[in-house]
């Protein structure tokens, strides 16, 4: 796997999602919200984003009567989030061992 | 992008940390999985005990299976969260899963052959013990587990 930028999760709380949804199969919408500590809105903007980038899948349905909204990670989604984790490493190891300017 | 890049890498890094925290099964759970060990241990010695017959076993294992399903979906529904249920999308819980497994195997062999024997009362000595080195196991797998999410180890 090559580490890569992704600007897609570059964005807002766009990174924490989806490292949120790495380690599930799927997570419903107010637990996503409560876990990160956004708003309803906030949570249905970014994932729309992420969304349109092919990055979650979406699935409604409800619980009783009440709606629900699930989501997960793409396959694409999981690569794209390691690559971006890899390349993030990769930029703070560099950023280590090049250590701070001097005076 | 010239910011730092460990704010964002912490960013991940707690998300994991709450949704493994948050999955954490609660003392209830372990409760339950204390009472289901001791049953499915002790098959043999409950079988013997109720004069079941063999035939009463395929009955037993379906309860056991429905209860184990119920408190799947309990716990899926309290948390918001479904986790992976195969053994390979944690690879930390592999050996431990593998061990418990072994060590379940073994005591219900155990106490099945002592049952046969017609020593029931050392049967139950033995099965306290097989009972909680599996309910340990079953702590083992779990702790894995949860590392596995703290560490993006996961595999859906």
């Amino acid at each position: 796997m090559s580490a890569q930028r992704h600007t897609e999760l570059e964005t807002g709380p766009r990174l924490a999602m989806c490292a949120l949804l790495q380690g599930a199969q799927w997570i419903d919408f107010a637990t996503v919200r409560d876990l990160i500590g956004i708003s309803d809105p906030m949570v249905s903007k970014h994932s729309r984003t992420l969304e349109d980038a092919g990055y979650l899948e979406v699935r409604k349905g409800a619980v009783g009567r009440r709606p629900k909204t699930w989501f997960r990670l793409t396959p694409e989604g999981r690569t794209a989030l390691a690559s971006h984790l890899a390349w993030l490493n990769e930029l703070r190891s560099t950023s280590t061992d090049e250590g701070p300017e001097g005076p | 992008m010239d910011a730092d890049p460990t704010p964002p890498l912490d960013q991940a890094a707690e998300a994991r940390r709450r949704l493994a925290a948050h999955t954490a099964p609660p003392a209830s759970f372990w409760a339950l999985q204390a009472v289901g060990c001791t049953l499915v241990a002790g098959l043999p010695i409950w079988m013997s005990l109720l004069s079941l017959e063999s035939r009463h076993l395929q009955w037993i294992l379906v309860v056991v299976a429905v209860a184990a399903a119920g408190l799947s979906w309990a716990r899926r529904r309290r948390t918001g969260v479904t986790l992976p249920r195969w053994a390979s999308a944690y690879p930390s819980a592999r050996r431990p899963r593998v061990v418990v497994l072994i060590v379940t195997v073994l005591g219900l062999i155990a106490i099945h052959t002592l049952v046969g024997r017609g020593q029931e009362g050392l049967a139950l000595a033995v099965l306290g013990p097989v009972a909680l080195t599996s309910l340990c196991g079953y702590l083992w797998v779990q702790t894995a587990m949860r590392r596995d999410i703290e560490d993006g180890r996961v595999r859906a």
